[in-house]
């Protein structure tokens, strides 16, 4: 049933728009923002707290505060037993540090972690997507109820050094004196580290500071690098253990630091490979440890073991579990600081015996608690809380006369809540018998609703908008229905047809499996070969065809896919598995440069060939590709050297000697800015030689070089300059594989059969559809992306960028991240066009040279753009072959996605949504509208306009 | 080959029909349940020591195969033999006529399978993503299976012909039950990948059992189909 071109490209337009909204409305029930109570909380209106009980403020034990914290800092490399931290281990064993391994919820990367450290809230993935934006010009924690304002507010002053994470997020004149280390290379062990260590001896000296952070990255940049069994990795902890000696013993012998305390906390930890982002063992369990002289005469003093092993069962799990936003609430408390008013966290019990008086403790726990029930109230309505706290309140006292009343079950959550609420305040009003067990119930009861209330508040499963959920679900399905909508006939089916469908479908049911999402990259290198197989094979079949070059074309394809899948190890299951990169690579850089060169003369070559050679002088051209290519060379060497240079070694000397001048950033701008200019060049001196000609027009005669192709080499060096050093060598490999594949899909049966061939190649559409979608998605998991968040690239998101910039940052991660699969989107632009095929040249140059040829061509050219009147009736259903890719690819990307959509949804409650299905709806996202959207739809639509007018 | 050819080969492309004797029949029915079969109680063997079952289990399944080639098939020289005129009787072949006349084909068909399609599908087997550094005498012994399974038939059958083995490639040739046989073989060897990357964390999840498994299982599966449901059917690729 064909249906009108009008309609297909109203509902692909259709279906495009609604994709997004769905993407967007399923975002915010699944990733709920939480509201946050605004303001700073102060002791005053805490007035709950002296209705509880005589109106006394908890003496503060600490006046100043030291945070340390060391990035990636996992429990067993402070408390392991092959730990550097020497002196960290005798002070946990001597009674002055108490250890504990603290929680962090995923995504356990810096920013959402200092989030968590500071303001005490739980960031859950709604922050990954903000966080382009929060560490931008947008809302910081600034305004936020944090410990750090609550010291500022009463007049303290603060000082910061280490990771400027915190400057984005405290920005301005927070900070009394501040020096910010920005981590752009992993590579570097030491200067991030020496820059924060030079200020301490002479901060340690000053006192006018209330508190000091210190955030080392060194420790974390050895991780990404080595592992966590990487050489530098003990030297580096027993730095860190040298900065803890140093603070440690100042605060014993200076007198301004007596009622100082030191916290040395990791933000995150890191996995068996180093790495970290998701919810993997050790990414979630770094170490976190209080200490200060003072601790050692607490009462009820508890004594560790230290080195000592793991919790029977576990790899990281050592001492007691805290979650990481406890720290805030026991600051508070500690130092005579209201709570903030977002803070989930739960006072550190073992602290507490650091008051002299039990009921010091149980005021501190009662503030934590009024703060907390303010945000059970915010969460379930203060009214509905109320009533269910009167119930079971006057449930309870009805209980007074020692005779257990059963007030029934609560019901629900809240209900819960109010009845540990009801007990821990009904408590107080009750006669004083024996005060301190008395004391030690009432804290008992207030715990009891704490971690109730953390628990509850935290959980994720708690704050899915389902409705929202569902409505998504349903946008995405109309989506879907709109794309297939789209397509010109459903029924009966091409073989690529099906095979596309079947992969959509595959595709679709595979989300539901956990480890399949993990590993999705298995599916895409299975399918691909059976893919080109079957093009191999269906090539046989059409007439006029040499067999053996298409066959020899299906190897070529096979023969680059192999290898390309075993490039970079990706996925859960075998990560850190060796693999080209990694274990070849690193033996051999002298032969991966030599690829690099091979793949930027290449790209030299056709940008001299293809894009200039027509339009200016070939002089001019050779000199225009050099011009291009060789600051390109020089920027990828140096920023190789500074961010891996294991794979630069001695290599190039001479040239980074002399190019050691120009930063890095210029640098990349320089290579960014010839691209950008030589792009607009070219489009000018292109469109305007086409104009008036029948070049022009829709499906034009063939020509030599469309300006798709011109534009599509610059986009290839762009790519180029995105990706890891060892990653280039793969372009060389997929311009091979269209090569191959222009064999494969072509369709000369028809073409040969033209007269003069059009603009337009005649292929199997969906043949081509099908095929990008496959090498998109192998050439994005074969550059070593996945499913995970730690799997994300930063390292090229910043080039030639000196100030954070939000677009410029999100373009390049994204162009960084996905260049195989924009490459591949422009390359099947680029098939959508033939050449002026030789058959008249075939027939023509018999016997003559070279120059003849190109005689003959712009002979034939010139004779093509005086009939004006070309008869169009012949190509009349191939302009809208663009109309049917971009069709196909919305069919899969809202197939795909509505399958992640019901998955995440149906297993919102499973043990791996958070780990698993969270990051993917991220990554889907990511897909959807990056690559199909902005790239895909946007342009290639552009490129293939171009190329249709000049 | 003359392209003007082709065409005409193409139309003579006829299903391949067993041979019309009850030991033929009889084994050609056999044959699935003994590769089944071998497969099944070697099953716990081959997940714990893959490379001396798979060993083990090569001469085995030779001999079935080359029992159902001397015994179910015509051999190359029977299919050229030609039939006069349409619409006549086909000539019952006689039974016993001559062993060597179909030892040899059978023989050499073996010869071509070990000396020619192992180490071709070996290549292919590798560049559809078997371990390459690792695992060679796995991945070895599972493309000498799967070339066990796929092709002495069809040399049997069809012989050396050029033209006929570009028919087979593409899928242009009508589906028989050897035929059938081989399709099924490789496709299933390509669906048992799916289950590997799994979590469950199973001994038999290892490289080569489940691709091992998948290809008996399609081989069996494609004799069934391809000599009885799709019988005659020629795959169409639009």
């Amino acid at each position: 049933m064909p249906r009108s071109p009008t309609l297909r490209l109203v509902s692909l337009a259709i279906a495009n728009v609604l994709l997004l909204v769905a993407i967007l409305v399923f975002a915010q029930g699944f990733f709920p923002y939480k509201p946050l109570l605004p303001g700073l909380a102060t002791l005053d209106d805490e007035q709950d707290v002296q209705q509880w009980m005589e109106a006394e403020q908890e003496e503060a034990v600490f006046d100043r505060v030291v945070v340390m914290v060391v990035d990636a800092l996992r429990s067993d490399f402070v408390y392991g037993h092959h730990s550097g931290f020497d002196f960290t281990q005798s002070l946990i064993r001597d009674g002055a540090a108490i250890p504990f391994t603290a929680h962090a919820s995923p995504p356990t990367v810096t920013m959402p972690r200092v989030k968590a450290l500071t303001t005490g809230s739980v960031p859950s993935f709604a922050d990954l997507i903000f966080n382009l934006d929060e560490s931008g010009s947008g809302s910081t924690l600034a305004t936020q109820d944090t410990w750090l304002a609550q010291i500022k507010a009463r007049g303290g002053k603060l000082i910061f050094y280490g990771d400027d994470t915190w400057l984005r997020l405290f920005p301005g004149d927070f900070f009394e004196r501040s020096d910010g280390t920005s981590s752009f290379f992993v590579s570097d062990f030491t200067e991030v580290d020496n820059n924060v260590t030079r200020h301490v001896p002479s901060e340690l000296r000053n006192s006018d500071w209330d508190a000091m952070i210190m955030h080392y990255l060194g420790l974390d940049h050895i991780g990404h690098k080595t592992g966590p069994q990487g050489p530098n990795m003990l030297p580096k902890q027993r730095e860190m253990d040298g900065i803890v000696r140093t603070i440690y013993e100042a605060m014993e012998t200076k007198s301004h630091l007596a009622n100082t305390l030191l916290i040395v906390a990791g933000d995150h930890g890191m996995n068996a490979g180093g790495n970290h982002g998701g919810s993997g063992p050790g990414e979630t369990e770094p170490a976190l440890l209080f200490a200060s002289p003072k601790l050692k005469q607490r009462r009820d003093r508890q004594e560790y073991s230290c080195p000592t092993h793991p919790k029977a069962g576990t790899d990281f799990h050592y001492y007691r579990k805290v979650q990481q936003s406890d720290i805030v609430p026991t600051l508070a408390g500690l130092m005579g600081l209201p709570v903030p008013k977002n803070s989930l966290g739960v006072f550190i019990r073992e602290m507490a015996g650091l008051w002299s008086m039990p009921q010091s403790t149980t005021l501190a726990l009662r503030h934590n608690a009024v703060q907390i029930k303010r945000i059970v109230e915010a969460a379930y309505g203060a009214q509905s809380f109320g009533t269910l706290v009167q119930r079971w309140t006057a449930c309870l006292s009805q209980g007074d006369g020692g005779a257990q009343i059963d007030c029934g079950e609560p019901s629900g959550a809240d209900g819960a809540l109010a009845r540990y609420w009801a007990y821990a305040a009904s408590r107080p009003g009750e006669s004083v018998v024996g005060h301190e067990v008395n004391s030690n119930a009432k804290d008992e009861h207030i715990m009891n609703f704490l971690n109730a209330a953390q628990e509850e508040l935290s959980n994720a499963a708690s704050s899915y908008d389902i409705p929202r959920m569902t409505l998504g679900i349903i946008l995405g399905a109309a989506a879907m229905a709109f794309a297939i909508t789209s397509l010109p006939a459903i029924w009966p089916a091409s073989t690529a047809g099906m095979f596309f469908a079947a992969t959509s479908l595959l595709y679709g049911v595979m989300m539901f499996a956990s480890s399949y999402v993990e590993e999705e990259q298995h599916f895409w290198y299975w399918m691909t070969p059976a893919w080109t197989v079957l093009l191999t094979v269906k090539g046989l079949t059409k007439d006029g065809r040499s067999a053996i070059r298409i066959i020899a074309a299906g190897t070529v394809v096979l023969a680059v896919h192999r290898p390309a899948v075993r490039w970079n190890q990706t996925g859960q299951k075998h990560a850190g598995a060796p693999d080209i990169v990694h274990a070849f690579f690193s033996e051999h850089h002298l032969l991966m440069w030599v690829l690099i060169l091979a793949t930027y003369t290449r790209t030299w070559y056709v940008l001299v060939r293809r894009t200039f050679l027509a339009l200016v002088p070939t002089e001019f051209a050779v000199a225009a590709g050099v011009a291009l290519t060789i600051p390109a060379i020089i920027f990828k060497l140096n920023f190789t050297q500074a961010d891996a240079p294991e794979l630069v070694q001695g290599l190039a000397v001479l040239v980074r000697q002399w190019t050691e001048p120009f930063g890095l950033v210029l640098q990349g701008q320089l290579t960014f800015s010839l691209i950008g200019v030589a792009a607009i060049a070219i489009s000018v001196l292109s469109i305007g030689l086409a104009r008036g000609t029948a070049i022009g027009k829709a499906d034009g005669p063939a020509v030599d070089v469309t300006l798709a192709e011109r534009l599509h080499h610059l986009l290839t060096l762009f790519l180029i300059t995105q990706s890891r050093a060892p990653n280039i060598p793969l372009f060389l490999g997929m311009e091979l594989q269209l090569l191959a594949f222009a064999v494969l899909l072509g369709n000369p049966a028809r073409s040969l059969g033209a007269q003069s061939p059009r603009r337009n190649a005649s292929l199997y559409i969906s043949e081509l559809a099908t095929s990008t979608l496959l090498c998109s998605h192998v050439y994005f998991f074969c550059t070593g992306g996945s499913n995970s968040i730690s799997s994300i690239d930063l390292s090229n998101a910043y080039n030639g960028i000196a100030n954070y910039n939000v677009v410029a940052v999100g373009v390049l991660l994204f162009s960084s991240n996905w260049a195989g699969p924009v490459w591949w989107c422009s390359a099947a632009v680029l098939s959508t066009f033939t050449r002026p095929v030789k058959i008249d040249v075939e027939v023509s140059t018999a016997g003559k040279g070279e120059r003849a040829w190109v005689q003959d061509e712009r002979e034939a050219l010139r004779r093509e753009a005086k009939l004006e009147h070309v008869s169009k009736v012949s190509g009349n259903d191939l302009p809208e072959h663009w109309l049917v890719y971009c069709a196909s690819m919305t069919a899969f990307v809202a197939t795909s996605l509505l399958a992640v959509m019901v998955a995440c949804t149906a297993l919102r409650t499973h043990l791996f949504i958070w780990t698993v299905f969270s990051p993917k709806y991220l990554y889907a996202m990511a897909w959807c509208i990056g690559w199909h959207i902005m790239v895909n739809i946007s342009f290639g639509s552009l490129l293939r306009w171009l190329g249709q007018i000049a | 080959m003359a392209p003007d050819a082709e065409p005409k080969v193409l139309q003579s492309a006829k299903p391949v029909e067993l041979l019309q004797s009850q030991p033929s029949f009889f084994f050609a029915n056999l044959q699935p349940i003994l590769l089944l079969g071998t497969l099944l109680f070697s099953f716990k063997s081959l997940v714990a020591d893959p490379v001396h079952t798979l060993l083990g289990l090569a001469p085995t399944v030779a001999i079935v195969q080359a029992i159902y080639c001397v015994v179910c098939l015509p051999s190359t020289g029977d299919v050229a033999a030609p039939t006069p005129k349409p619409g006549q009787k086909k000539k019952a072949v006689k039974p016993g006529q001559d062993i060597w006349a179909k030892v040899i084909p059978a023989f050499l068909s073996f010869t071509l399978t070990i000396v020619l399609s192992a180490p071709l599908l070996y290549i292919i087997v590798i560049l559809f993503g078997a371990p390459l550094t690792t695992h060679h005498p796995h991945t070895l012994l599972f493309a000498l299976h799967l070339a066990l399974l796929t092709t002495p038939h069809l040399y049997y059958v069809h012989g050396l012909d050029a033209s006929t083995w570009l028919r087979l490639a593409s899928l242009q040739q009508p589906i028989d039950e050897s035929y059938g046989m081989s399709l099924g073989a490789c496709v299933g060897a390509w669906v048992g990948a799916i289950p590997i990357p799994l979590d469950w964390d199973r001994e038999w999840q290892k490289w080569p059992v489940t691709v091992v498994v998948g290809m008996y299982v399609g081989a069996v599966v494609g004799k069934l189909a391809g000599g009885y449901l799709f019988k005659g059917w020629k795959i169409k690729l639009a």
